[in-house]
């Protein structure tokens, strides 16, 4: 397990020319997580939470702040990661990608590798080679990757939207049920508030210029299906929130509202 | 409601079309020309065509000839005018003594190959093998120095742009030099031997080969490179795993230019400073006005190059892209080029890997 600690994270982009300004993707990011929680960060598309799971598994750098990921015993944690795609090698078989993140190719690191795969559902696929597999299992291969390395803390990057509703829909169950299983410590990554309501115990809402917004427990009992009235209920509680932050930010910039108002002008005269 | 509503509603797609109007209503369509230039119904115009397919396809006498099908197949065509060159080249050789003929030239690499290099005759120690051997010693030496420094030097140049801003007006310059221009230097500083070849070979062949590698490491894709970089793959293990299969397609492309490139310099230091080689006995029939014998060592630079590039290249080539095969092929058209957003498993390919 893991603890990550997220103290004022600022990230700026150059611009792209000239004449454009510096893109401000987080403002002052700020949160803790620590042991087996499964936290979901949810946002508006381009509120920055992509840019942060970024700085957090190292690919970027922060502008200023500072954001620390150790385990238990203190030291730097081991990181497994599950992006949007499910970036496999094409060249290696599913086997091969897996072992790809390994640290070695010990009899015990095979038996794990292969456990995972179980887990995920794809054993005897092994020998496949990514373009061989649909999105759903390409992505259920990043999985088993992500998980087969043990690692203290997993980041999962929005993994199910570019798949169909039927395949997400089952893949969410089954992280459920993997979860459920390995109680790892989990920041998940969603601009979907059902998602983030069915399978996290802990929903941050990040508003746009990449800032923290609001803090919410979910205590829903496992397992969350999504045709349950407590989960379509805290779903409503959720998204009246995104609708506060959305008038909150059209007080402060008074374009958004202008172009709120034309689209509710055009909607009343159909 | 906006015109696009009332227009919607005025021309409801839903509504049924009666098939008996629309039939008559084609049959009423009135052409420009008047009915003199009406085309047919449509059953004419596909009764007409499938006439014309008819006459087309009826087979003939010819056609269960197997010789006649023979000639008239892809390979028969290829091999047919290969004849019909060798045979035109044959007869206006007949024309002049200064011009090279087949039969003379093949004539001429069998008395290369009677004839001893050193000492008595064997199947290696003659004037054909042993000139070769020279030519593709030197060749190899040269190229063996060309992949040592081009492929580091570019990855470099990929990797970091201050390596890149370092090297790029050199590799620049040493593509715009032409060969013959190292050649001569080469031969004025190193003289007869083994140097000057090898060292015309490094200078030609090592930018083009340096263009591709630095251009393979732009196709590394970025998203696995940050995959490598999160889970803090080993850099061997990603050189290995990630870097080289990237870069394969400009690799070998690289490699093959740098072939290609490198035997043409060492036939050319050979043909103006050399005691020995291909471009040696060349150069020497040529000055001896033999033009069959200039004409022979000519088809041994072909040959050997033709040689290299189908049986090593070409296989290393199919070898670094196997995996393409086992998923369905090359191109953005096959299975390998695709995204996939759901649905069932394709079937495992037979020539999985």
């Amino acid at each position: 397990m893991a603890v990550l600690k997220a103290s004022h994270v600022v990230k700026e982009f150059p611009p792209p020319t000239k004449n454009q300004p510096t893109v401000r993707a987080l403002d002052g990011l700020d949160f803790e997580m620590s042991g087996q929680t499964f936290v979901s960060m949810v946002g508006p598309s381009g509120c920055g939470k992509s840019t942060f799971l970024n700085i957090v598994s190292g690919v970027e750098t922060p502008t200023s702040g500072s954001v620390t990921v150790t385990n238990d015993a203190g030291k730097p944690a081991r990181l497994g990661y599950v992006f949007q795609d499910a970036r496999l090698l094409p060249w290696r078989t599913v086997l091969a990608n897996i072992l790809y993140v390994q640290n070695d190719r010990s009899e015990e690191t095979m038996a794990r590798v292969r456990k995972y795969l179980d887990i995920v559902g794809l054993t005897g696929f092994e020998d496949m080679y990514p373009a061989h597999l649909s999105g759903g299992m390409q992505q259920r291969v990043g999985i088993a990757r992500a998980l087969s390395v043990e690692p203290d803390l997993l980041l999962m990057d929005e993994p199910f939207s570019h798949l169909d509703a039927i395949t997400a829909r089952t893949l969410r169950e089954e992280l459920q049920d993997v979860w459920e299983r390995t109680k790892k410590t989990i920041l998940y990554v969603t601009h979907d508030v059902m998602e983030a309501v069915q399978l996290s115990g802990r929903i941050i809402i990040v508003a746009y210029g990449g800032k923290n917004f609001a803090d919410y427990e979910n205590t829903l009992p496992y397992p969350r299906l999504q045709h349950d009235p407590a989960v379509a209920a805290m779903q409503a509680q959720i998204l009246a929130v995104f609708e506060d932050m959305e008038a909150r930010r059209r007080e402060l910039d008074p374009r958004i509202a202008e172009e709120a108002e034309a689209v509710s002008k055009r909607r009343s005269r159909v | 409601m906006t015109d696009v509503d009332k227009a919607v509603d005025a021309n409801d797609g839903l509504d049924a079309v009666d098939p008996v109007d629309t039939a008559k209503n084609l049959e009423d369509w009135k052409w420009e020309g008047g009915d003199a230039q009406r085309p047919g119904t449509m059953a004419d115009r596909m009764a007409d065509s499938m006439a014309a397919e008819t006459r087309h396809a009826a087979p003939t006498a010819k056609d269960g000839n197997p010789i006649w099908r023979a000639i008239t197949s892809d390979r028969g065509a290829r091999w047919t005018s290969w004849l019909v060159i060798l045979i035109v080249w044959q007869i206006a050789g007949q024309a002049s003594e200064k011009f090279p003929t087949p039969l003379g030239t093949v004539e001429h690499l069998v008395k290369e190959f009677q004839a001893p290099y050193h000492g008595p005759w064997s199947v290696w120690n003659n004037q054909l093998v042993q000139n070769i051997v020279i030519s593709l010693w030197r060749a190899l030496a040269g190229l063996t120095f060309v992949i040592l420094i081009g492929v580091p030097v570019g990855w470099a140049m990929g990797r970091w742009w201050r390596v890149q801003a370092y090297f790029t007006d050199g590799v620049t310059i040493g593509l715009a030099l032409p060969a013959y221009i190292w050649a001569m230097l080469a031969i004025m500083v190193f003289g007869f031997g083994m140097k000057a070849p090898i060292f015309t070979v490094v200078v030609s062949a090592t930018p083009g080969l340096i263009v591709h590698v630095l251009q393979g490491t732009f196709a590394i894709p970025r998203e696995l490179q940050d995959m490598t970089h999160v889970y803090g793959v080993p850099f061997q293990r990603q050189v290995r795993n990630l870097t080289l299969p990237s870069m394969a397609g400009q690799l070998v492309a690289g490699v093959r230019l740098a072939v290609l490139a490198g035997w043409g310099c060492v036939v050319l230091v050979e043909w103006f400073g050399s005691n020995g080689g291909v471009g040696y006995q060349a150069r020497d029939w040529y000055l001896t006005a033999n033009f069959n014998g200039l004409m022979a060592w000519a088809l041994v630079m072909i040959v050997i190059i033709v040689f290299i590039d189908r049986v090593i290249i070409s296989r290393i080539d199919r070898r670094v892209h196997r995996w393409r095969g086992a998923v369905g092929g090359f191109g953005g058209g096959s299975r390998a080029g695709q995204q996939r957003g759901g649905g069932d498993a394709v079937p495992a390919d037979s020539t999985r890997d």
